[in-house]
């Protein structure tokens, strides 16, 4: 699984000293909040310029997404230095490349500055991202620019730190060679280019934002690479229609985002607020955002962060990336939502080893039952997106346990179609079974009856399911030959069981260690020694089975009873349960590790009373001990020994209303465990460098609940080959959860036999 | 013939000097190819030094508005309206909206 550093972590000192929950996990599960309107952001301010709310950036507010530490050159006009919508945001390094100073004489400069960083100070409007700095480039004084002149001030925001350059400007007519190498220069440096797409209403997007999705062909490109770190942007009205002037996405619709352009507020020169239209403040949102993401997000490359707002976006027209819209709506929210395919780190930073989340996962035998969903330490557990930006998430989420069986999976048994018995001189009995199906399963069942493909199987070859072989040891002794046989079938008898037929899933709680095992292959051997001692044995293996992954291993069982009085039974068994994948029936995978295998010893103390000629009481008490086998390291490792029990008491009447019939009344707890410890090392908190830190804790995996079963059976012969048996089961806390519904199950069967 | 060796000689670096001063003003005009398809669009007024403002229909609100165009240039790409004294100004606060 990879190195990592599975070092314990104070819980108080990570709380000083690193930020967790950078994301709000979908459905609100992570650390932040979302953009509701009961946002502390959610000022009038804010509200002023309606272009914020539309692009959620409320959610980026409220995750201290702010812009602040990142420059974001505005080459155009320069800024109104003395507009204190600017106190505190202009770089020092804010100049001219046309002469002068760069103060604006002509406003442009200011209107699209005040989209991108406009303080945020109770009064008229903010920016979105209203702590960045602003870099100041005046490439022109009036409406119109020079291609070397935009070139010179792109040249200057390189060398002056920034990271995000605003272009809100653009024209027909290309871009000269001058202009393309500072271009080409900025993106090669992972500076993030934001350029307006125009408003010439043209099919295309005008320069230099046509040239945001090249890759250094020809054409348009002229060798021009934007190294996937340019962005074109659009305009959308409030209705996020597309804005009358907009110049459209078209062949750059890869890099083409919208935003808001149309009658939006913003900062005027010589001071105060205005209204104003055009993809020359549709454009600065965007490069505000980014440098939001820059901020937030430092571990996230300058190619993914322009990445990030693309499939973050929210899709306009036609579905997916389209020639009008490119990409879509820029959506903060979606930007700080976790993205792509998620991870469980396993390493020590956030670009080291990872585990998908969907091949992580626990799954529980039923006699752990609701063990680990109810602990919070595995609640709030660091994932990363497909950007490996950190979040949190519930792995409860990935714990399955099992359904409980109530007695439905041996009574839905489908049984074989036929069954051949033949009976040889001296006792010797071999029956088959023969049917179409290759097991009593109705899961293989259906893969049996269609293939891979979904097409039924044209063919239905008959096949022998199952064998018995049994042959008597003296007068008063089997000896038997499974193949395919259920686990209880083989050991009934060892175990004197044979009161349990007929009452599907009790001989669980009085053995439980048949639960353990899928069908399989065993011998057995039982009788009587003298008038009072039982004797049993039996040895079987089984296969994993392939859909659960878990049912396969070794049984060896041994049992002594005890006819103490006339109409009372001791008894004594002795079993071990090797599984070698699995522990009672659980697994775990991907960042979790893998379980080992476990050995498991069954003790089980048994008292049967005959109470008169057709009716008799049985009890039973099992003890279990499992040792776990080491497995992969992982999230849970270092299992401890655990312990389990399991318990029965059981009333059977035969010829109860009619010859013939059986009635039994059972109450039972299947096995439970009672204690299992098990090292959680867990990844709890990340820092802005993307260490991942882990804590662990010493955790029980025990359920909180118990399940208690009342079963009533009954099993009547309606003719010679005619048999009906029926159940019904109600079990309180199933799975052995508080929390669950209580549960009932019901069945009728007819068996006929030909 | 000596004459004319010595006006030569005389005018030669008044010669180079012009020519230098020449291809200065052409490199200072030429920060582009000479635009091949940016002809001045239908209706489009003239708003400055190559600088003109094209009609392009009405604003939600119903007043008019305009996109600069500068033919081998870049242009800011804001909507622009008309004020009452007949400038083009940007803030719709400040827009004549019957002109």
């Amino acid at each position: 699984m990879g190195e990592h550093p599975w070092r314990p972590v104070g819980v108080r000192a990570l709380a000083v000293s690193l930020i967790t929950a950078v994301l709000v996990a979908c459905g609100g599960g992570g650390g932040g909040g979302g953009g509701g309107s009961s946002s502390s952001f959610n000022t009038a301010e804010f509200q002023a310029n309606y272009a914020l709310g539309k692009v959620n950036a409320l959610t980026a507010y409220n995750n201290n997404g702010t812009g602040a530490g990142v420059t974001v050159a505005v080459v155009d006009t320069g800024i109104d230095q003395n507009h204190t919508e600017f106190s505190g945001r202009i770089s020092g390094s804010s100049a001219s490349v046309v002469g002068g100073t760069v103060q604006d004489t002509n406003g442009h400069g200011t209107q699209v500055a005040g989209q991108i960083a406009a303080n945020r100070n109770s009064t008229g409007m903010h920016g979105i991202a209203f702590s960045a700095t602003i870099l100041a480039i005046k490439a022109g004084t009036s409406t119109t620019f020079l291609d070397n002149d935009i070139a010179a001030a792109i040249d200057l925001a390189r060398t002056n730190n920034a990271r995000v350059i605003n272009l809100s400007l653009g024209g027909t007519g290309g871009v000269n060679a001058t202009l393309q190498t500072a271009l080409q220069n900025a993106v090669n440096a992972s500076i993030i280019i934001v350029a307006s797409s125009g408003n010439s209403f043209s099919a295309q997007s005008e320069f230099p934002a046509r040239l945001a999705n090249c890759t250094g062909g020809g054409g348009v490109c002229n060798g021009f690479n934007a190294q996937g770190r340019m962005i074109a942007v659009g305009a959308v009205d409030s209705n996020n229609a597309e804005a009358s002037f907009n110049s459209r996405a078209d062949d750059t619709a890869t890099a083409y985002l919208v935003a808001p352009g149309v009658s939006v507020l913003t900062t005027q020169l010589g001071g105060g607020t205005t209204t104003v239209s055009g993809t020359s403040f549709s454009s600065p949102l965007v490069a505000g955002a980014v440098a939001i993401i820059l901020q937030r997000f430092p571990t996230l490359t300058t190619v993914q962060a322009v990445n990030l707002l693309f499939t973050s976006a929210t899709d306009l027209g036609a579905a997916g990336t389209d020639t009008i819209f490119g990409r879509g709506l820029l959506n903060l929210q979606g930007a700080f939502n976790a993205q792509g395919l998620s991870s469980l780190p396993t390493g020590s930073t956030n670009t080291g080893s990872s585990v998908p989340v969907g091949d992580s996962q626990v799954k529980l035998g039923s006699a752990f039952g609701n063990a680990l969903a109810s602990h919070a330490f595995l609640g709030a557990v660091i994932a990363l997106d497909g950007f490996q930006r950190p979040y949190l998430l519930d792995l409860r989420g990935r714990v399955e346990g099992s359904s409980p069986d109530l007695g439905l999976r041996g009574f839905l048994a489908v049984p074989s179609t036929r069954t051949v018995t033949t009976t040889a001189p001296g006792g010797l009995q071999f029956s088959a079974q023969v049917g179409e199906t290759p097991a009593n399963d109705l899961l293989r069942e259906r893969a049996y009856r269609f293939g891979a493909d979904g097409r039924q199987n044209p063919e239905r070859d008959e096949k022998v399911e199952a064998v018995w072989l049994s042959a008597p040891l003296g007068e008063r002794a089997q000896m038997a030959f499974a193949s395919n046989h259920a686990p209880a079938a083989i050991m009934s008898d060892v175990l004197g069981l044979s009161a349990r037929e007929g009452a599907p899933g009790s001989e669980f709680w009085f053995a439980p260690q048949l639960s353990l095992l899928d069908r399989g292959d065993g011998i057995a051997a039982y009788g009587w020694l003298g008038a009072n001692w039982r004797f049993g044995f039996g040895v079987m293996s089984s296969e994993r089975d392939e859909l659960t992954g878990t049912g396969g291993g070794s049984l060896s069982q041994v049992a002594v009873g005890y006819r103490a009085w006339p109409n009372a039974e001791l008894g004594l068994a002795y079993g071990q349960v090797v599984e070698p994948d699995s522990m009672f029936r659980s697994n775990s995978s991907g960042a979790f590790g893998s379980i080992g295998g476990a050995d498991s010893r069954f003790a089980t103390f048994s008292l049967d009373l005959t109470l008169d000629a057709k009716t008799s009481l049985q009890s039973s008490w099992s003890e279990v001990r499992m040792a776990p086998e080491p497995g992969t390291t992982g999230y849970l490792s270092n299992w401890g020994d655990v312990r389990a029990n399991s318990f029965a008491l059981g009333l059977t009447r035969r010829d109860a209303w009619r010859a013939g019939d059986r009635l039994s009344l059972t109450l039972g707890q299947p096995l439970r465990v009672t204690d299992a410890k098990a090292d959680a090392t867990l990844p709890v908190a990340a820092d802005a460098l993307g260490h991942i830190y882990y804590e662990t804790r010493r955790i029980d995996v025990v359920p909180t609940g118990r399940e208690i079963d009342l079963q009533v059976a009954y099993q009547i012969p309606l003719a010679d080959r005619l048999n009906l048996s029926s159940f019904a089961t109600i079990a309180r806390e199933p799975g052995h959860d508080p929390a669950a519904s209580v549960g009932f199950a019901t069945g009728v069967r007819v068996n006929l036999k030909f | 013939m000596r004459g004319a060796k010595k006006v030569l000689v005389l005018l030669l670096p008044l010669l180079a000097v012009t020519v230098g001063a020449c291809m200065a003003q052409t490199e200072k005009d030429s920060n582009r190819p000479e635009p091949r398809d940016e002809a001045i669009p239908a209706g489009a007024i003239k708003a400055g030094d190559d600088l003109y403002m094209v009609p392009a229909g009405n604003d939600p609100s119903g007043c008019p508005w305009y996109r600069p165009f500068a033919p081998g240039r870049m242009v800011a790409q804001a909507m622009y309206y008309r004020a009452a004294d007949g400038r083009f100004v940007p803030s719709r606060e400040a827009a004549d909206c019957r002109r």
